[in-house]
């Protein structure tokens, strides 16, 4: 396994059992965990922050993942942090949506397999 | 492992959201039904996400706090105390339901006992009927003693479900029959036979509790009117014994009581808690 100590991930997330679940997901990987509970708080982490990735729920209180998804891609400093989507909305529409604002990949929670997303974000954070 | 617990909760989560967003814009029985299922999962996701809060350590969690203006660590309070008390409500039910089951379906517990003859049974081993007890009662004490008047039989005695014994007999229709059931004291009961002659007595644990071992039974069937009573009827033989369901049963009767009241004070310590 590829050490991958001095990654950041910003989890924004505001149903505290996922976040746990993400948290306890990426754990044993070792990397920093920040996290944020609404589009808001998690934007202005991004920019304190400025993480090597973000997943991202769509559905946040005060600003919603599309409106931080913009906010992101608008910013110079940060528009090339890797977003991956992690949601529950599985229709095609919103998930054209999040790609088309730039999410690089987007997962439906019934469908996902949390170590499969572990995978990816590891080999987000490797590449 | 650890990721299939870990999808399962996401996929409850995902399970919740779904139903929360069927309830919205529902009316009437179906959405009393949704909102049934909503709580059932989130009593699933709070037993099944409490290793979470067991697990975690939140101080490895930072995260930005508006109220702070800056970062700290996130305080899980509300959310843990709501898990845990979904926890308990959760098993409350579960024992309950093991309550109800064992009372409906277990039958070797609630089924009927077995009638012995006196010469099944070694005599130490029997509670026999006081016959003198019957002179407490005037009318029966007074009452003659006639052939005229048909023996009740007892046919079966079952144990209820709630514990209580019920002897069923049948005699002369549209009578009185009386019946003496031995313990530590005698017990009288008396009950009427319908048109057929079939009779029903009940004896209520509630009332006083029959010891362990072996219980005599006697009948006799009793003319009021005519102050007139039949002979006895030959001496029949119920044993009342603990089994081990008897014990579950009964500790499972007193955890889904007790868990009630715990639940409760739980339940009112965690909502000041959250004020």
């Amino acid at each position: 396994m590829v050490k991958t100590e001095s990654k950041t991930i910003l989890i924004i997330e505001d149903d505290e059992i996922i976040l746990r679940a993400l948290y306890l997901s990426f754990h044993e990987e070792e990397y920093t965990i920040a996290t944020a509970t609404d589009g808001e708080s998690g934007l202005k982490m991004t920019e304190r922050l400025k993480p090597d990735l973000v997943l991202l729920d769509l559905i946040l209180p005060k600003m919603d993942g599309f409106a931080y998804l913009k906010n992101l891609k608008a910013n110079p400093e940060l528009k090339k942090i890797p977003v991956i989507v992690l949601s529950n909305l599985g229709d095609q529409e919103n998930i054209d949506k999040a790609k088309g604002l730039g999410a690089e990949d987007y997962f439906v929670k019934s469908d996902t397999d949390l170590s499969v997303l572990a995978k990816k974000v590891e080999k987000f954070l490797t590449s | 492992m650890k990721y299939a617990w870990l999808n399962l909760v996401l996929q409850i989560t995902n399970r919740i959201y779904q139903r929360k967003q069927r309830v919205v814009g529902q009316e009437g029985i179906s959405a009393t039904g949704n909102v049934f299922v909503l709580i059932f999962l989130e009593m699933v996701l709070a037993v099944v996400s409490l290793p979470l809060y067991l697990n975690l350590k939140p101080e490895r969690i930072t995260a930005f706090l508006e109220e702070k203006g800056g970062y700290g660590k996130i305080v899980f309070d509300y959310n843990l105390r709501r898990v845990l008390t979904l926890t308990g409500v959760t098993i409350v039910l579960t024992i309950w339901i093991i309550k109800l089951l064992l009372i409906l379906l277990v039958p070797s517990v609630f089924g009927t006992l077995k009638l012995y003859s006196i010469s099944e049974l070694r005599p130490p081993d029997l509670l026999t009927v006081d016959t003198n007890l019957i002179n407490a009662e005037t009318e029966i004490q007074t009452a003659r003693i006639t052939t005229d008047l048909p023996v009740p039989e007892l046919k079966e005695v079952k144990k209820s479900k709630g514990k209580d014994y019920v002897f069923y007999g049948v005699g002369q229709p549209n009578s009185t029959v009386v019946l003496l059931l031995s313990d530590l004291q005698t017990a009288v009961y008396t009950g009427e036979t319908d048109k057929n002659g079939n009779w029903q007595i009940n004896h209520l644990q509630s009332d006083f509790k029959l010891n362990e071992g072996n219980h005599s039974v006697l009948t006799f069937t009793f003319d009021r009117e005519n102050k007139t009573r039949s002979e006895f009827s030959s001496e029949q033989y119920f044993k009342v014994k603990t089994t081990v369901l008897d014990i579950v049963t009964r500790n499972v009767d007193v955890l889904a009581n007790w868990s009630v009241v715990v639940i409760i004070l739980v339940g009112v310590f965690l909502t000041f808690l959250t004020i």
